[in-house]
């Protein structure tokens, strides 16, 4: 998985950790899964574009 | 975007997840509207209110498969004919409607099969039969099946979860869910215990710089789709 990703997925958790606010807290929480996300949807379209660029029925 | 929360419940103090629901509907451009409360019904009032919303909800605890009655009395009362469809005009037409539901029931057992044998959609169709005749654009029912139930981690997701059915852009995609953190972000993070703006700039610029990255590898792909068609 890409480094950037995983850096923010940890900013945010560790930023959440620290809200005393039970709502901050759920929202950076919830963040942290659409980062998740992110960093899946990245890997996928990144092997997409790999594999068609690698199709041999276009050489 | 402005929201309305039609509210229903006759005991609303006593109910845990009404409490806790009324906590997250604090937003910004969100109306919290308990009808039970209404000391009367002031039917242009409330078709006023109607109107000044983008998204309508209705939001009750189910009781033998229906509203309480008190959201049942003001639908009679403020959903009349000619407001609804009759004069003509389509006073709600293009608005969104959405329901908020809680059960006590695990919603495993609204199902064909399940010790229900019913579905919500099923249960809702009355209220969606009403958003049809408006021209309203029916959102994916939201239902919280035993609240009580739910741990922390499930209470806190829960909350998130009902902020964006009420303020987030349909349909529940991630390219709306990226857009709702970010704005959301942008607005919440002064809020933030321990942290500096720097830090917060940083994560939220990040996480766009992510959201572009996806959508830069979407069009590199539809290109080298076009090229395979060509």
């Amino acid at each position: 998985m890409d480094d950037t990703g995983l850096w923010l997925s940890k900013q945010i958790e560790t930023l959440s950790d620290k809200q005393k606010a039970y709502e901050n807290r759920a929202f950076l929480v919830a963040m942290n899964k659409v980062v998740n996300e992110q960093n899946k949807r990245l890997e996928q379209l990144k092997g997409e574009v790999d594999g068609r660029l690698w199709n041999h029925e276009q050489w | 975007m402005k929201t309305l929360v039609v509210v229903s419940h006759p005991e609303i103090n006593n109910s845990q997840t009404q409490q806790f629901l009324l906590q997250g509907a604090k937003l910004q451009d969100v109306t919290w509207h308990h009808v039970e409360e209404l000391e009367e019904i002031d039917v242009e009032k409330e078709q006023a209110l109607l109107m000044a919303n983008d998204r309508i909800i209705f939001q009750f605890p189910l009781y033998w498969y229906a509203a309480p009655a008190g959201l049942k009395n003001w639908e009679d009362k403020v959903l009349t004919r000619n407001f609804v469809y009759g004069d003509g005009d389509d006073n709600l037409g293009d608005k969104e409607f959405g329901i908020v539901v809680s059960t006590g029931m695990p919603l495993k057992e609204f199902q064909r099969g399940g010790s229900e044998n019913i579905t919500i959609d099923e249960i809702m169709a009355p209220y969606f039969a009403i958003a049809d005749r408006a021209k309203m654009k029916i959102l994916p029912t939201f239902t919280i099946a035993q609240f009580q139930y739910l741990n922390d981690q499930e209470q806190m997701q829960l909350l998130i979860d009902y902020q964006r059915f009420l303020t987030q852009e349909y349909p529940d995609t991630l390219a709306h869910r990226q857009e709702w953190f970010e704005q959301e972000f942008a607005d919440r993070f002064k809020n933030f215990d321990e942290t500096t703006c720097t830090e917060c700039e940083t994560i939220l610029n990040t996480f766009i710089q992510q959201k572009e990255d996806i959508d830069q590898l979407k069009s590199t792909i539809s290109l080298i789709k076009q090229g395979e068609d060509e």
